[in-house]
């Protein structure tokens, strides 16, 4: 499950407030990184089972997401 | 003997018959740029295997080697019934070329509910949630060997320079070398370049050896697990880079690789 968002900074504030909650030491410095589609204006982050947000919700990320790795 | 020398030597396991029973594949095969493994691969590398974070309290710790194998009974303990994710694999080559990751979605696991991930009976990592990355390993001739079971992309070698569904190279432009297909199952893989000829081996078998002169551009590795969003899904144990073709040497690394996971 994701959560996506056109507004990078309350995905930002999502894994800021895991990353407090979780209280990651250590090597571990955050839960997730903030993936960018390709068309610049939407983001998303990969939802932690444990906390909630009033954000969209989308259970996978679809191809389009992601740019064909180079060959 | 001294007490403190006999409990190192115990530790490291000179006394229980552990590991592969060939020796410890870098002390007869010197030279490695970096190696990553579960097993001890070197005497006199004294460092920890792995660096893993349980998911109960995400505390972490490192983990050793009891009888030159992964110490897992120090790791059940540590994680309880909770999942084991790996942020650190330990470079044993002595060049400090850890493998690591920092965001906890993007570990690998190695404990599924207080229990060690297997392959072959041995421990290894499951890939699928994201890259381990590396200093950039360079090198012009080259010998890379992994053991691993599963199809995807395995490591981001270069730009256009990757193992993926099959193992193959290219050192630039739209040009590839040919290529052997990764199998769903246990494998052995090993890639050797010496000047303008590349070799591709299989459990212990040439598959493919083939010239190509179109480019001489380095190799150079990034990470493992994957590359950019493609992750890795399946498992590996044991990836080692040469900085050097290992030529000579194929045979004995693979029957000491072979001797310890029982592979083919």
């Amino acid at each position: 499950m994701y959560y996506t968002s056109t507004n990078r900074s309350e995905l930002v504030a999502y894994n800021e407030a895991v990353n407090s909650g979780e209280g990651y030491n250590g090597t571990t410095t955050q839960w997730a990184t903030i993936i960018e589609h390709p068309n610049g204006a939407d983001f998303a982050i990969l939802k932690h089972p444990k906390y909630d947000a009033e954000l969209t919700e989308l259970e996978t990320l679809t191809t389009d997401w992601f740019p064909e790795p180079v060959e | 003997m001294k007490k403190a020398k006999y409990f190192y030597l115990l530790r490291r396991g000179f006394f229980s018959g552990g590991g592969a029973a060939a020796g410890l594949l870098l002390d007869t095969y010197s030279g490695a740029a970096a190696a990553y493994s579960l097993r001890l691969l070197r005497t006199a590398y004294s460092g920890n295997a792995i660096r893993v974070r349980r998911s109960d309290d995400n505390e972490e710790q490192d983990i050793g080697f009891r009888n030159n194998e992964l110490d897992t009974s120090t790791l059940e303990t540590f994680c309880g019934t909770s999942d084991g994710f790996v942020t650190t694999w330990y470079d044993q080559s002595g060049n400090g070329v850890d493998a690591t990751q920092s965001t906890a979605s993007n570990q690998n696991q190695i404990v599924a509910s207080g229990t060690t991930i297997t392959l072959s009976g041995k421990p290894s990592i499951q890939g699928g949630n994201g890259q381990l990355a590396i200093s950039s390993i360079s090198a012009n001739d080259f010998s890379i060997i992994h053991i691993n079971e599963g199809v995807g992309f395995l490591a981001k070698i270069g730009g256009y320079i990757r193992i993926s569904d099959y193992l193959r190279y290219n050192f630039g432009g739209n040009s590839y070398t040919s290529s052997i297909a990764l199998a769903a199952n246990l494998s052995l893989y090993n890639g050797s370049r010496d000047g303008t000829s590349l070799t591709l081996r299989r459990n212990g078998s040439e598959m493919v050896s083939s010239p190509f002169t179109s480019n001489t551009t380095a190799l150079s590795v990034t990470a493992l697990f994957g590359q950019e969003a493609s992750n890795y899904p399946g498992k590996v144990s044991e990836f080692i880079i040469y900085d050097s073709n290992q030529g000579s040497n194929m045979s004995g690394i693979e029957t000491n690789i072979n001797d310890f996971y029982s592979i083919y």
